[in-house]
């Protein structure tokens, strides 16, 4: 289904959206964004003729690409999740509708408002340090963590984990076996890590790729939390390892938080949302874990090359960035496992 | 031990990716600089040899006081780092082979964290 709408396409949706809206629908404009390997999105501006919602609108169309992976949420899902973060006050692109009838559009897709920004880390570490922008990305993300289980619209995330820490250890070893590889230093982050595991505590709704490339800003300021294919149930502290975390300091290393700012900022932002206090002790952990969660992933990456399943330089590519990743766990971890 | 791919099949995919790139696409600067990037990668793995692997497979039997081929005595690494029994000296080893991976992948990062850049 992945490509340009098509005319076709657009009167279809054009016909379901006043359906939806009561009233005649108007598509004025599109154009498909950039991005997105995994989804495909399409901005779309319409004009509805009087019904519930009348007026001109700025949207975004986003639906499944081409190179859809299993393992991601799907677009019911995924528009579950912004509805349930945009209702905990969380920075998200507002959600509209969603749509499965497959007859539209030959597939899932849901509606958005447009959100403009810059989101790209490289650019964005530049115009760091900001102490006001991280201090606000800990409050979005403890608005985030506001959200807990259980909850029926996000039953589709399954049980809660009764140990996050200790379950990612068991699932990244078996992704380790799964290659023909043998990666001892990652091991290695992964025999401190169960040794070092803390008792299990609150469950909450995480991110799990809340950082710094997936959260839009503009004028300084957040004005989107994107990408929200990997959410689920886990400690909160997962996703402040994983956004504090050096690799994702786009080479900006004394910026602690996401190469943008403080490490304190983001952890006064987080404690003072949430009025409770983060233990050092335990960000470290998850940055530990973080850096595995990493090495593992670009090594799942790079064998989809490797294996012949995807040829891709990017993903080849990948294989090489794990150095610095071992590197950073054994740094971390010390002598003694 | 060097990531797959590396050397001969690391060229490939950059041979195969200027092949097919358009100087025209919107991606076209990001795409030339994985090139030039895989490239250099093969380059310094060309110029360090087999020296690397070498002292990797001597450091492994040294440490596990057994014989085998490299990925085999990676392997048993992983075994004994899984079971709780790593010898004294694994971080010391791992941190050596690290090293040596990211003089070939990057070494402007192993110059920063050496604090030298």
């Amino acid at each position: 289904m992945a490509g340009d709408l098509t005319s076709d396409h657009l009167a279809r949706l054009a016909d379901w959206l006043a359906a939806q809206a009561g009233a005649p629908v108007r598509v004025l404009a599109t154009e498909r964004l950039s991005g997105g390997a995994i989804q495909e999105n399409h901005r779309l501006e319409i004009e509805v003729s009087g019904g519930t919602w009348p007026g001109r609108h700025d949207l975004v169309l986003r639906r499944d690409a081409l190179s859809a992976v299993a393992t991601s949420h799907s677009r019911a899902e995924e528009f579950a999740l912004l509805k349930a973060a945009h209702k905990a006050r969380v920075t998200v692109p507002t959600p509209c509708v969603l749509c499965e009838d497959e007859r539209v559009l030959g597939g899932p897709f849901f509606l958005m408002h447009c959100v403009t920004g810059e989101a790209r880390g490289g650019r964005l570490v530049r115009e760091a340090p900001n102490a006001d922008l991280v201090r606000a990305l800990g409050a979005n993300l403890a608005r985030i963590h506001t959200i807990t289980p259980p909850r029926d619209d996000l039953a589709f995330l399954g049980a809660p984990p009764a140990d996050p820490a200790r379950a990612a250890i068991a699932q990244y070893r078996g992704f380790l076996d799964a290659l023909p590889d043998p990666h001892p230093a990652v091991e290695w982050g992964l025999a401190w890590l169960a040794d070092h595991a803390p008792a299990p505590g609150a469950i909450v709704l995480c991110h799990r790729d809340y950082r710094t490339g997936n959260l839009m800003i503009k004028d300084g300021k957040l004005s989107a939390t994107l990408d929200w294919e990997f959410a689920g149930w886990s400690d909160p502290l997962e996703d402040i390892g994983w956004f504090l975390a050096k690799c994702w300091r786009f080479g900006r290393w004394e910026e602690e938080a996401g190469g943008l700012g403080p490490r304190k900022a983001f952890l006064d932002g987080y404690e003072e949302a949430l009025g409770l206090a983060v233990d050092p002790a335990a960000v470290t952990y998850w940055e530990v874990m973080a850096h595995v969660r990493w090495a593992v992933i670009a090594l799942q990456q790079a064998w989809r090359h490797v294996s012949g399943e995807e040829a891709s330089i990017e993903l080849a590519l990948t294989a090489h960035v794990v150095p610095e990743l071992e590197a950073e766990i054994l740094a971390m971890t010390g002598d003694a496992p | 031990m060097r990531k797959n791919p590396s050397g001969p099949a690391l060229t490939d995919i950059a041979d195969a990716t200027e092949a097919a790139a358009d100087p025209a696409a919107g991606n076209a600067n990001y795409v030339a600089a994985m090139i030039r990037n895989a490239r250099a990668i093969v380059e310094r793995q060309n110029a360090a040899g087999d020296a690397p692997p070498q002292d990797e497979a001597a450091s492994l039997k040294a440490l596990l006081g057994a014989e085998g081929t490299l990925a085999d005595l990676n392997r048993s690494l992983v075994r004994a780092i899984r079971d709780g029994r790593a010898p004294t000296g694994t971080h010391a080893h791992l941190t050596a082979v690290v090293r040596g991976d990211l003089a070939e992948s990057n070494p402007r990062y192993l110059s920063r964290l050496d604090g030298k850049a």
